[in-house]
């Protein structure tokens, strides 16, 4: 595709776009090197953009922790189905093995996720650029996508989470919705400790139920083991989260949706 | 070239930084951004005979980025929730891209419009200023051909706003 602008042209983004990509032949990249050397709003877009790119890839996920997961989600029918402890005993909402996930899973909810602002409970000056992040995947039939602010779920859908820490954290995560709290993750008694990492996928998997209505899942981060149990019963009995001093929340508002995606 | 056997993190790393960028400036936030690049990847990764090496990959991402994002842009509840989220915006301000929120606005109602064929041009022309024999290609079509569509989207925005 010889679209390249003489040396005289402006290149356009996709002229440039092709040169990051390594896809410009000699004679096209002699142009644009060429033109770039006399030009110094050109200049500035290209490293500009070589600059936007280097930043995408240094906070994106890594295509790598996508390709996993697509590869893990293949491999479910071929295991055994084996679903988690519950610990709040009125939901219907599972935890589950990731790789473990019965085909045959029936309840399920509809949620809709939303990220959720912080709640007054914890210092907001604990969630700066660059500390600990909760996110999700949420496996739809033989569809992943990741989940976002408004996504939308559905019965027997499957959401998978992720953790992004620069430093070694402690986590666990709850959910609370009409008929209580539970711990996701660990599923008793203390705190996980985890390395530091970008978009680490946790190891289980929450099935949704059909019970409509709103839920929250909470993400607590601290820099010191903690008693997840006894936070979970805190937040049984609280509308919001009470976190431990100096520790971060990641909050996921979900609200259930009853049917089938349209 | 074909995707079989590609090293697929390369790719990603390649092709992903483009491919957001562009779909950030169609649909004006970084989440929905996000999710049309994760698609995109997933897809590609589970069906890679989709690419068949017709043309470099950075063409085959234009095209696919646009598809997915005017889809979106089509999605009733998405389109409401992206001008909600442009509505939200200072009167004024500029988004990181540099694009006006009122001007989004006004671009994402018009291009919901727009019939597909037609909206595709004029993302490239008007969204990613492509010139004619860059655009031709990507819609596996004559310079010529590019020509009468722009001509033709300029002659549906004049009837959208005299209607």
């Amino acid at each position: 595709m010889n679209t390249q602008p003489t040396v005289s042209e402006h290149p356009s983004d996709f002229v440039l776009d092709r040169a990051l990509a390594d896809e410009l032949d000699a004679a096209e990249r002699g142009r644009l090197v060429a033109h770039l050397a006399q030009c110094d709003a050109c200049r500035e877009r290209h490293d500009g953009m070589s600059a936007d790119h280097a930043s995408f890839l240094s906070h994106a996920p890594s295509f790598q922790a996508h390709a996993e997961l697509v590869k893990e989600l293949a491999q479910r029918s071929h295991v055994a189905g084996m679903e988690g402890k519950r610990a709040g005993g009125q939901r219907t909402s599972r935890r589950t093995a990731w790789l473990a996930l019965s085909s045959a899973c029936a309840a399920a909810a509809s949620l809709w996720l939303v990220l959720a602002k912080p709640t007054t409970l914890v210092d907001p000056q604990t969630r700066t650029k660059g500390s600990a992040q909760l996110s999700f995947f949420i496996k739809h039939g033989a569809h992943v996508t990741r989940g976002r602010s408004g996504s939308e779920v559905y019965p027997s859908d499957v959401l998978r989470f992720t953790y992004s820490s620069p430093e070694a954290v402690h986590l666990a995560i709850f959910g609370r919705d009409a008929h209580g709290a539970t711990l996701y993750f660990p599923t008793q008694g203390a705190s996980a400790a985890l390395p530091a990492g970008v978009d680490v996928p946790l190891d289980f998997g929450v099935e949704l139920d059909a019970q409509p209505g709103p839920e929250a899942i909470y993400g607590v981060f601290c820099s010191q083991p903690f008693d997840a149990q006894a936070l979970r019963l805190r937040l049984q009995a609280a509308d919001a989260p009470s976190a431990p001093e100096a520790c971060s929340l990641r909050v996921l508002q979900l609200q259930k949706r009853v049917g089938s995606q349209p | 070239m074909t995707l079989l056997g590609a090293d697929f993190d390369e790719l990603y790393r390649k092709h992903a930084p483009g491919a957001f960028r562009r779909a950030r400036r169609l649909l004006g936030n970084d989440a929905d951004a996000h999710e049309v690049v994760h698609d995109l990847f997933v897809s590609l990764l589970e069906s890679p005979g989709q690419f068949a090496g017709r043309s470099e990959l950075t063409a085959f991402v234009y095209r696919a980025v646009t598809h997915a994002c005017l889809n979106r842009l089509r999605n009733h509840r998405t389109r409401l929730r992206l001008l909600q989220r442009h509505g939200a915006s200072t009167p004024g301000s500029q988004t990181t891209h540099g694009t006006h929120p009122e001007q989004l606005a006004t671009l994402l109602s018009v291009l919901e419009r727009m019939p597909e064929s037609l909206a595709s041009v004029a993302v490239y022309y008007y969204v990613d200023g492509l010139t004619h024999a860059e655009i031709a290609p990507l819609l596996g079509c004559s310079e010529r051909h590019v020509g009468n569509l722009v001509a033709r989207v300029n002659g549906w925005s004049n009837e959208e706003q005299s209607a």
